[in-house]
């Protein structure tokens, strides 16, 4: 389940297991519309508590996405619920990436705790595409820099 | 080396050769291991596999014994090739289903093979008769600093070797052991046998992939890897597992002949029977009436002339002859094959000299 939240420009975004989701009794997603619509007050509150329980690391089947966490490995693409679903991971770097639901008592990942070769190449690769999509080229030109001066992937 | 020629290879490993037990065949460690930048083999494209291989593939030619040996990429195989492998425990059930840019090597007189891009990067499965993984730990201790100092693994401080399966990442090494279990299974009590090793935390399967029973009274037992504890605590417990099933096995066994109904030697003498005069046969009949033969000679009910171990594992070895003939025969449709095996059955028994031992209860 994902849930957005705008308060005063800030946006949180939040993704629950059915089981968190379940916890916190947000397991239906009419319900919530039902209860945004009708009880704002409650409804904000209620979602003002989680987004705070949830930072505290009080959720711990609980990932964060947006600002300080990633639901998606940046290398290989496999996804926290693909790991959720399989028990699989997809690459080395998926250890890093979802270090936090692997082992609910570690450190959140705000950036990738020492963030892997292959990680910051395409984390650098990311920012260049979108760089080049807002026609930032001197940005691009320095992010361009940085990505000749790493070792080859695969190498 | 050829396909034909791998399978007149004869097995590397022997039952009973290392035990006097007369139930654990043989002991498998696995080593798994993973290269850094590429995808797990379960997530990766074609082209991902290929690079994987074409990193590990001149290294594990370098190893002593393995120029010479058997090569093949999965796609090479037929579907009766991959089920002779799996016969012979030198293919995974995994790896079996695995295609372009996997691959698998085995040599030609060792007791030791690779797979590439199985569940992980690189797959090394040692065997060893008997109850014996002080053996195959030691091989894969050698192999591992000889790999390491030619290949980077996947590693990090906190997890250990990195693998698909994260409950699994730590040493990468599992362990197996190879159970002959009839007393066990015809007493029927598999069933409680696999729920008690289900709350210890080992899984037991059939030794025949293809088969979805017990047939042959084969298993194999598995070591699930727990979230704590080393590889000496993993080892221990499960060898102390191995052992208490073991003695139940032998306790059933003896329970079993002495028992006034007569059922096992019944069952013995009819296993004789149909083998000695059968004109047809199917495998799993055939995989039956051998393995009572061997209850019946570890029991001292059929006496051989060649001795009791050499027949042991001679025994053994027609079955999975048989098993590896019936697995490549079936993929051309040989209506005949019943009969052959059969003839096989009865020219077996007719060239190796025993006689029957009357037991008084």
């Amino acid at each position: 389940m994902f849930l957005t939240q705008i308060v005063n420009g800030q946006v949180s975004e939040l993704a629950l297991c059915e089981a968190c989701a379940r916890a916190k009794g947000l397991f239906d997603p009419q319900s919530l519309t039902f209860a945004e619509k009708f009880f704002p007050e409650e409804f904000k509150n209620r979602v003002d508590k989680l987004v705070r329980e949830l930072t505290m690391g009080e959720a711990p089947r609980a990932a964060v996405t947006g600002s300080n966490m990633l639901n998606r490995c940046p290398v290989c693409g496999f996804s926290i619920d693909d790991y959720r679903r399989t028990g699989h991971l997809g690459c080395p770097d998926c250890y890093s990436v979802f270090a936090r639901e692997l082992d609910p008592g570690a450190e959140p990942i705000s950036s990738v705790p020492e963030e892997s070769p292959a990680i910051y190449r395409a984390r650098l690769e990311k920012e260049l595409q979108q760089a080049i999509a807002r026609e930032d080229y001197e940005r691009a030109a320095q992010l361009r820099d940085q990505l000749n001066t790493l070792p080859p992937a695969n190498a | 080396m050829k396909f034909d020629t791998l399978l007149k290879t004869p097995y590397t490993w022997n039952p009973d050769r290392n035990t006097t037990d007369g139930v654990v065949y043989g002991s498998i460690v696995r080593m798994v291991r993973n290269l850094p930048e590429f995808p797990f083999p379960g997530w990766s494209t074609e082209a991902h596999r290929e690079a994987v291989a074409a990193r590990i593939l001149p290294v594990i030619r370098e190893i002593r014994g393995f120029k010479s040996a058997f090569y093949a990429e999965m796609n090479e195989l037929s579907y009766g090739q991959r089920r002779a492998l799996l016969t012979r425990k030198q293919l995974t059930p995994c790896m079996a289903a695995r295609q372009n840019g996997c691959h698998v090597i085995i040599p030609q007189k060792k007791n030791l093979f690779f797979m590439v891009n199985e569940e992980e990067h690189l797959v090394a499965h040692v065997f060893n008769n008997g109850l014996d993984f002080d053996s195959g730990l030691d091989t894969m201790a050698a192999l591992d600093d000889w790999l390491s100092e030619r290949l980077t693994f996947a590693y990090n401080e906190k997890d250990g070797y990195l693998t698909s399966i994260p409950s699994e990442a730590g040493d990468g090494l599992q362990l197996y052991c190879l159970l002959h279990l009839p007393g066990l299974t015809c007493a029927n009590m598999m069933n409680q046998v696999t729920k008690a090793l289900e709350k210890l935390h080992v899984s037991i399967s059939p030794y025949f992939s293809d088969a979805q029973d017990d047939t042959g009274h084969l298993f194999v037992l598995f070591s699930i890897p727990g979230p704590e504890g080393s590889m000496e605590e993993l080892q221990e417990n499960f060898q102390d597992v191995i052992n208490h099933l073991v003695r139940r096995e032998q306790q059933v066994r003896r329970k079993l002949q002495v028992e006034p109904g007569l059922h096992m030697q019944d069952a013995i003498g009819r296993a004789y029977g149909l083998l000695t005069n059968c004109r047809r046969i199917s495998i799993k009949e055939l995989r039956d009436a051998i393995s009572l033969l061997r209850l019946g000679t570890l029991q001292g009910i059929i006496c051989w002339e060649e001795g009791e171990q050499e027949m042991l594992v001679k025994l053994h070895h027609f079955a999975l002859d048989q098993a590896t003939i019936t697995a490549q025969a079936e993929e051309k449709g040989d209506p005949a094959l019943c009969i052959r095996r059969a003839a096989a059955a009865r020219d077996f028994l007719n060239n190796h000299p025993h006689y029957f031992s009357e037991i008084n209860v």
